[in-house]
């Protein structure tokens, strides 16, 4: 019955040809996980059903691609107007070791106050990345006063309000076109 | 009246010849910087319980534990009229340390790397930007505000030192 359900619920949800970003086809349920917040709160993903997420894995100490990403998804939710509210952002930090919860709140509500930043450990996160494709690698660099790099993943997940995962951002994607897609996943509905 | 424009004759060949050393003879001048800015970065006091200083902050400096401080990063566009050159060293005094560090894409994995130089081509123009090179400003000791004016102090190894502004932009 429940393979059924979500076999019904990929049909109606499989292929839109007006998403512009990476799209992922067959959508299938966004791997689900709990982890503390910035402010050292219990966030399950799951939760958040009913909006549309935008899911990144980043470190505050990244110096650009991550930045730019997060602006670009404040910009976003600002030009949506009202319907920003229905876009949810949720940062995980792939460098849980520098990245405290307090470094998380500063740095993730500087870019948006609504934005979560998470933080697990090294094993949590291991296994969320894992379920998503994604990579994060510590690489030491002796020359740099950084100590180390994480060498990681740079896209962003779209999670649609049903709880699918329906596409992979790659970075360099124009803010236009990211807002394009946010739109027409907001229309589908749950 | 003759005397007048012969003047302007012989300013005019001086002028010439002046361009014509220009060219064949690159000095500092032959380096353009344009286009240079710098990344916002907020820093929300309420919450800034980990960005202070302390001497645990500072050991992440030495590749230790710590937590991670604010950064930022310069971008710009360097021309050059003369011989091949290298961009060596960037200073500023916003942040604790400046490097030149690059960001390749391998995949859809990001690599940050510090680098020795950026090479700066003969007659050429490079270009630091967001996903590529640029100025990586670590530690920073201020909010960097739309509209401030970062200095920045580049030097190129054969054209020498050279002051810039980079003002700082929210994107």
């Amino acid at each position: 019955m429940l393979l059924l359900c979500t076999s019904i619920a990929t049909c109606s949800r499989g292929h839109n040809s007006n998403l512009r970003g990476g799209v992922i086809e067959p959508p299938r349920l966004a791997a689900d996980f709990t982890l503390p917040d910035q402010d050292g709160n219990a966030f399950t993903l799951s939760s958040t059903r009913g909006q549309l997420t935008l899911l990144y894995f980043g470190y505050t100490s990244c110096p650009d691609v991550c930045p730019m990403t997060l602006v670009d998804l404040a910009a976003v939710r600002k030009e949506l107007g009202a319907a920003g509210k229905d876009v949810r952002v949720v940062f995980v930090t792939v460098d849980p070791e520098r990245d405290t919860q307090e470094v998380l709140k500063r740095y993730v509500t500087a870019f948006d106050p609504s934005f979560m930043g998470l933080r697990g450990t090294p094993e949590e996160l291991n296994n969320i990345l894992r379920a998503y494709g994604a990579k994060a690698k510590k690489t030491n660099l002796p020359n740099s006063a950084l100590g180390y790099a994480m060498d990681h993943s740079a896209f962003i997940y779209v999670i649609d309000r049903a709880g699918y995962l329906r596409e992979q951002i790659p970075f360099g994607a124009e803010r236009q076109d990211i807002l394009s897609d946010v739109k027409v996943l907001l229309i589908e509905g749950v | 009246m003759k005397s007048k424009i012969i003047l302007i004759g012989i300013a005019c060949a001086l002028w010439l010849s002046a361009c014509a050393t220009g060219t064949t003879q690159p000095t500092g001048a032959s380096i353009q910087i344009t286009d240079a800015w710098t990344r916002a970065v907020e820093m929300n006091t309420e919450a800034m319980g980990g960005m202070n200083p302390t001497p645990d902050a500072m050991s992440s400096h030495a590749g230790g534990m710590g937590s991670a401080k604010a950064n930022s990063a310069s971008y710009m566009k360097i021309t050059n009229g003369g011989a091949a050159d290298k961009l060596m060293k960037a200073e500023s005094d916003v942040a604790e340390t400046v490097e030149l560090h690059n960001v390749t894409m391998q995949d859809g994995v990001m690599q940050m790397r510090p680098v020795e130089f950026i090479e700066v081509p003969a007659n050429g123009v490079v270009e630091l930007k967001p996903g590529g090179y640029h100025v990586m400003l670590l530690g920073l000791k201020q909010a960097l505000k739309a509209g401030d004016q970062v200095k920045i102090k580049l030097t190129f190894e054969k054209a020498g030192a050279q002051e810039i502004t980079a003002p700082v932009r929210a994107q």
